[in-house]
C-alpha cells in the first residue's frame, strides 16, 4: 500500500483474491484472514498483516464483501467479514483467470 | 458497474452521518488484530512485552492504515468545502450587517437581471409557440418612397401565392370584429378572417373538430366558424359533440366546426375568439387599392427568408409595372415572425433593459469586490504568515470568500423569488387589451431555465469577487509585508491601482445604465407632457356596429343614434355626449384624400390624406378639444344643410398657411360636393402620444353617417360606472345591439401608452438603482482608498503640507481616474442608447441626459473623496503616523 515491497511479498490484486477466497468458506474477522493466508501457504505469502485492512475495506466499498460486528471466539467485539453474492461471482472470474494464467506460465517454465 | 458505484456512494453518504463510529471501528478492528497476534505470540513462550513489540511490527504502521481506509470511506474534498461554511456562517455572526449587505445588494441585482432573462426569453426568443418556428414567415407590402409597411389587398396577395415557389403555404389573414347573439346578452368579440390554409400553415390543428376545408371559402357556401378554447368552453360548456354548436355572427348563423387548442395564441391577433373563412368575392378580387389583409407563410424546404423576399420582390417589380396605378412604389418586406412579434412585444426595448439589468448587476458584484478587497488588504499580514507556511494561494481566497458559499446560495435564491415575483406583478401592470398581444398573455413564468440562470449568475458573481483577493495575493511580496509594518505607508502602488481600476469599472457601469434610463424617462416625459389635443378624464367611450341588413339608410341610422343620444344625455350627471366614427387612441380614424379649391390638381399617387372623423356638434365638448377660430359643427348642419366641415391647425399650415381658411372649400376623398371650412380646431393624438402632427378634418355626422361609431360621454361621476346605463339605454332602443370597447377614454389612452408607460417605469427604477448602487460602492472604495493614505496625509501635514494642497492631491488622483472613466462610459452608455433609437422617439444624442449623468457620478465621487480625507486631515499628525 504504497510502501516499497520486498521479495515475496503479494502481487498487487493477489492479495484481494486471498481474501475473497479465505472467506469462500464462512464469515472470518480480519486476524483470521491473516492467519488462514499464512497457514494455508505454509508462510510462504508473507503479509503485512496490517496492509490487510486497507484491502478489506476496499472490497467493502466495492460491494464485494459485506461486514458485521460480532463476538469472536474468545468473546472479544470483532469485525467479520463475509462474501457478498458479488464477492461470490467475483472469485469464480479470478480463481479460473489465475488458474489459466498461472498453468501457462507453469508450462513455459517447465519446457525450459 | 454503475450500480457498484451508487452502492459506494450510498457506502459513503451514510459514513458521513457516522463519522465517529467509523473512527471508533477502525481503532477497534485494528486493536483486535493486535490483541489476537499478541495473545499467540505469547502462547508461544514470548514474554509480554516482546509479544507486543512483535505483533505491532508485523502490522506495520497502523496510524498510516488507519488514514487510508478513513480516507476511503468520506469525502476529503466536500469536508473541506464544510469547513469553510462552518467558517463562513463564523465570520458572519461576527460581522451580519456585511452579510446583509451583500445579500441585498447581490439579490437585487440577480434579481433584476433574471427577471429580464425571463422576459428576454419568453417573450422574445420563444415567442412562436408553433412548430418549426423559425420557418414562419410575415410579408408586408412595402411603399419602397416612405418605407411604410401595411397590409395588401387581395389581388396582391393571390398574386404572391400563385407566383412563389419559396413558401409551402401561405396565407393571409385580417382581424375582425363579430356581434355574437343568440346568447343571453349581445357581445362583440374580437376575431379573423382567415384564408382555409391558416392553421395548417401554423401547423396548429384543431383539439377538437375539424379544420377548414378548401372550398369553405368560396362566395355562397355554407358559414363555418372556428372557435377558441375559452369561447368553446363559456358558450358550448366544452361539448365535444360540435353537430349542433352554431354561432349568430353579425345576424348570419355559422356552424361551428371546430375548437383550437387550449393554449393555441397567435399573438398578432391579440385576443381572438372566432375564425371564420375570409372570402374573395369579385369586387374585392378586382380591388387593388385597398390593402387589408396580413400575410404568414411557411417557408419551403430549402427556401430561406432572402430567397423568399428576392422573389417575391420580383413578383412586386412585375405587379408595379402592370398596375402603376395602385402598386406605384410597392414592393415587399419578408420578416421573420419572431420579429413581427418581438416588434410588438417592443424587443428593443426588453433588450436594452436586459443590458440595464445585468449592468446592474455587475455594479453590485464590483461592489462586494472592493469590500472584499479592502478585507484582504486589512488582512495583509495574515495572509502572508499563511503563504510563507506554505498554503496554497487559491486555499487561501477560498477562504477570505467563504462567507459567499453561504450569501450566493441565499443570494441567488431571493433573486429567483424576486424575478418569481415581477413575472407576477408585470401582467397586473399593463392593461388587459395590450396582454392580448403578448406571449403567454404578459405573464412571465419561473421555472428551471430561471433557476439556473441565477444559480449561473451567482457563480459568475462568486468568480468575480475570488478575482480581486486572488490577484491581491499574487502581488503580495512575503518579505516586505512580514517584516514590519512601516513598509505600509501607503498602500503599494499596484494594488492601489487595482481599487482605481474597479473605481473606473463603476463609474463606467453607471454611466451605461444612468444614460439609456435618463434617455429614456427623459423621451417620456417629453410625450405624457405634451398636449395630446383632449382632455381625457371623466370621459366614456362605447362602440356601436349596426347591422346593414336592418339599418338599410342613412335616415335610418341617424334616427337611431339620435335617441340613443336623447337616452344618454338623460342619464343622472352626464355633462355632454356625442357620437363620432373614431375616437382619438381608439385605431378607427380613416384616412381620405384632400382635394381644396382654388390649387393645382396634384399629379397622380401625391394626393395629400388626412385623418377625418364624422361628429355630432357636442363631440368637441365631450372629447374636449380646442376651438381655434370659427365655429365647430352645429346642430344646423343637418343632412340636407350646406356641407361643411372643420379642420386642424396642421391641415391649415400645410394647405392655407398666412389665410383665413374659414370660407375656403376641400373636398374630401370620393365626395362630389365641396365642404366649406367653418372653424379650426387643434391638432390631436389620433393613434399615439408619440404622433406627429397630421391633417386632421371633421365633417357633421348627419352628412356622413355610418352604421359603426362611438358614444362619447362626459360625466362628472367615474367615468367607467356608465357602462351599465349606457348598455340598457342603447338596447332599450335596439334590444339586438351590443356595445363593445366600454371603457373610459384615460384606458385607451393608458392601453396605448402602456408600452412606454412600463418602459419608463423600468428606465426609472433601474435608473435608481443603479445610481444608489453605484454611489454606495464609489463611496466605499474612493473612501477606503483615501483612508488607506491616513498614514501619508499625516506625514504630509506633520512635514508642514496645508490642508488646501492635501486635498488637492487627494481629489487629483480621483479626477485622472474620472478622466478615463467617464468617456469609456458615456460612449457605453451612448452605444445602449443607441439600441433605443426609434423606440419611443428615445434619441441617443440628448446632452441633458450625458451631462445630468456625469454630474451626478462626479457629485458621487467627490463627496466620496473629500469626506474621508476631511476627516483623514482633523486627525493628529502623530496619531496619523501611528495608523495602520
Amino acid at each position: 500500500m504504497g510502501e516499497p515491497q520486498d521479495k515475496g511479498d503479494l502481487l498487487q490484486g493477489t492479495l484481494a483474491m486471498l481474501i475473497l477466497k479465505s472467506l469462500a468458506r464462512g464469515p472470518k474477522h480480519g486476524y483470521a484472514v491473516a492467519e488462514w493466508i499464512h497457514e494455508q501457504s505454509d508462510d510462504v505469502l508473507r503479509v503485512e498483516e496490517g496492509a490487510l485492512y486497507p484491502a478489506l475495506h476496499k472490497l467493502e466499498l466495492r460491494g464485494l464483501l459485506r461486514s458485521e460486528w460480532g463476538a469472536s471466539e474468545n468473546n472479544r467485539r470483532a469485525k467479520f467479514y463475509s462474501l457478498t453474492a458479488a464477492g461470490r461471482r467475483e472469485l469464480t472470474a479470478e480463481a479460473e483467470q489465475w488458474l489459466r494464467l498461472s498453468g501457462a506460465i507453469a508450462r513455459i517454465m517447465q519446457t525450459a | 458497474m454503475f450500480s457498484a458505484w451508487l452502492n459506494e456512494v450510498r457506502l459513503r453518504v451514510a459514513t458521513l452521518f457516522h463519522r465517529r463510529r467509523l473512527e471508533r471501528d477502525l481503532e477497534d478492528e485494528m486493536a483486535f488484530h493486535l490483541a489476537m497476534r499478541e495473545e499467540k505470540l505469547r502462547q508461544r513462550g514470548a514474554g509480554a512485552k516482546e509479544a507486543g513489540y512483535a505483533a505491532q511490527r508485523e502490522f506495520g504502521n497502523r496510524t498510516r492504515f488507519q488514514e487510508v481506509c478513513r480516507e476511503m470511506w468520506t469525502f476529503a474534498s466536500l469536508e473541506n468545502f464544510w469547513q469553510d461554511v462552518r467558517y463562513g456562517a463564523r465570520m458572519l455572526r461576527k460581522n451580519p450587517g456585511f452579510g446583509f449587505i451583500t445579500v441585498i445588494t447581490l439579490s437585487l441585482g440577480i434579481g433584476s437581471s433574471t427577471w429580464l432573462f425571463n422576459m428576454v426569453r419568453q417573450w422574445v426568443i420563444e415567442a412562436v409557440a408553433f412548430p418549426q418556428p423559425s420557418r414562419l414567415m410575415v410579408v408586408w407590402e412595402k411603399d419602397n418612397k416612405r418605407g411604410w409597411l401595411g397590409p395588401t389587398s387581395a389581388p396582391g396577395f393571390l398574386d404572391w401565392r400563385e407566383g412563389n415557389t419559396q413558401f409551402e403555404s401561405l396565407s393571409a389573414w385580417s382581424t375582425a370584429q363579430f356581434n355574437v347573439t343568440g346568447f343571453e346578452l349581445p357581445q362583440r368579440l374580437l376575431g379573423a378572417r382567415v384564408t382555409v390554409d391558416f392553421f395548417r400553415t401554423l401547423r396548429v390543428p384543431p383539439a377538437v373538430g375539424r379544420g377548414f376545408l378548401p372550398g369553405e371559402d368560396q362566395p355562397g357556401a355554407a358559414h363555418v366558424a372556428i372557435i377558441s378554447d375559452g369561447l368553446w368552453r363559456e358558450r358550448f360548456n366544452a361539448a365535444r359533440d360540435l353537430s349542433k354548436a352554431v354561432l349568430r355572427l353579425d345576424g348570419d348563423s355559422y356552424a361551428v366546426i371546430g375548437v383550437l387548442p387550449e393554449h393555441f395564441h397567435f399573438t398578432l391577433m391579440g385576443r381572438s375568439n372566432i375564425w371564420v373563412p375570409v372570402v374573395f368575392t369579385e369586387p374585392v378580387r378586382a380591388d387593388r387599392g385597398r390593402g387589408w389583409l396580413q400575410v404568414v407563410g411557411r417557408l419551403a424546404p430549402g427556401a430561406t427568408r432572402e430567397t423568399a423576399q428576392q422573389e417575391l420582390a420580383g413578383i412586386a417589380a412585375r405587379l408595379e409595372q402592370a398596375y402603376p396605378q395602385t402598386n406605384r412604389d410597392s414592393g415587399v418586406l419578408v420578416e421573420t415572425l419572431t420579429h413581427e412579434i418581438g416588434k410588438h412585444v417592443g424587443d428593443s426595448a426588453v433588450y436594452t433593459m436586459f443590458v440595464v439589468a445585468t449592468c446592474i448587476l455587475l455594479i453590485a458584484c464590483s461592489n462586494i469586490a472592493g469590500v472584499y478587497l479592502a478585507q484582504a488588504l486589512a488582512r495583509q499580514k495574515e495572509v502572508a504568515m499563511r503563504l510563507a507556511l506554505g498554503a496554497g494561494r487559491i486555499r487561501i481566497a477560498r477562504q477570505l470568500l467563504s462567507e459567499n458559499t453561504l450569501l450566493i446560495p441565499l443570494a441567488a435564491g431571493l433573486g429567483v423569488l424576486l424575478a418569481a415575483w415581477g413575472g407576477e406583478w408585470l401582467p397586473t401592470a399593463i392593461p388587459y387589451e395590450n396582454r392580448g398581444y403578448l406571449p403567454n398573455y404578459g405573464r412571465v413564468y419561473t421555472d428551471g431555465m430561471t433557476v439556473v440562470y441565477a444559480a449561473g449568475a451567482g457563480l459568475l458573481c462568486a468568480l468575480l469577487f475570488s478575482l480581486a483577493p486572488l490577484l491581491e495575493s499574487r502581488r503580495l511580496n512575503l518579505t516586505s509585508t512580514l517584516k514590519d509594518a512601516g513598509s505600509a505607508v501607503s498602500a503599494g502602488r499596484a494594488s492601489l491601482r487595482l481599487r482605481k481600476s474597479l473605481v473606473a469599472f463603476e463609474v463606467i457601469l453607471a454611466l451605461v445604465t444612468l444614460v439609456p434610463a435618463g434617455l429614456t424617462v427623459r423621451s417620456l416625459v417629453a410625450r405624457f407632457g405634451d398636449d395630446p389635443g383632449f382632455r381625457a378624464e371623466g370621459v366614456q367611450t362605447a362602440a356601436l356596429h349596426l347591422p346593414s341588413s336592418e339599418y338599410r339608410d342613412a335616415a335610418s341610422i341617424r334616427t337611431f343614434y339620435g335617441q340613443v343620444l336623447e337616452r344618454v344625455r338623460s342619464l343622472p350627471q352626464v355633462e355632454r355626449a356625442g357620437v363620432s366614427r373614431a375616437i382619438p387612441m381608439g385605431h378607427s380614424a380613416p384616412s381620405t384624400e384632400i382635394r381644396i379649391e382654388g390649387q393645382p390638381e396634384p399629379e397622380l399617387g401625391r394626393v395629400p390624406f388626412t385623418r377625418i372623423n364624422a361628429v355630432t356638434p357636442e363631440y368637441l365638448a365631450a372629447v374636449g378639444l380646442h376651438l381655434v377660430s370659427g365655429r365647430f359643427v352645429a346642430e344646423q348642419d343637418g343632412a340636407e344643410a350646406p356641407p361643411v366641415a372643420v379642420v386642424n391647425d396642421t391641415f391649415v399650415r400645410r394647405h392655407l398657411a398666412g389665410e383665413d381658411p374659414v370660407g375656403h372649400r376641400v373636398r374630401l376623398g370620393s365626395e362630389r360636393e365641396w365642404r366649406t371650412i367653418v372653424g379650426v380646431v387643434r391638432n390631436v393624438k389620433l393613434s399615439s402620444l408619440g404622433d406627429p402632427p397630421e391633417r386632421q378634418a371633421y365633417v357633421p355626422f348627419a352628412q356622413s353617417p355610418a352604421r359603426s361609431a362611438w358614444i362619447v360621454v362626459r360625466t362628472a361621476r367615474d367615468a367607467a360606472s356608465l357602462t351599465a346605463e349606457l348598455r340598457s339605454a342603447v338596447l332599450a332602443i335596439d334590444p339586438q345591439q351590443p356595445i363593445s370597447q366600454v371603457k373610459p377614454l384615460a384606458q385607451w389612452v393608458s392601453e396605448q401608452e402602456a408600452p412606454f408607460m412600463i418602459l419608463g417605469q423600468f428606465a426609472a427604477a433601474f435608473g435608481v438603482l443603479a445610481l444608489f448602487l453605484a454611489a454606495l460602492g464609489l463611496y466605499g472604495v474612493v473612501a477606503f482608498v483615501v483612508q488607506s493614505r491616513t498614514r501619508e496625509i499625516g506625514i504630509r501635514l506633520a512635514l508642514g503640507a496645508a490642508p488646501g494642497t492635501i486635498l488637492r492631491i487627494i481629489a487629483a488622483a480621483s479626477g485622472r481616474m474620472m478622466l478615463i472613466a467617464v468617456p469609456l462610459g458615456l460612449f457605453g452608455g451612448w452605444g445602449v442608447g443607441r439600441l433605443m433609437t426609434g423606440l419611443l422617439g428615445v434619441t441617443p444624442n440628448d446632452p441633458l441626459i450625458f451631462a445630468g449623468s456625469v454630474a451626478v457620478l462626479c457629485i458621487a465621487v467627490l463627496l466620496a473623496t473629500l469626506l474621508p480625507a476631511r476627516r483623514a486631515m482633523r486627525v493628529d499628525p502623530l496619531t496619523a503616523l501611528r495608523y495602520e
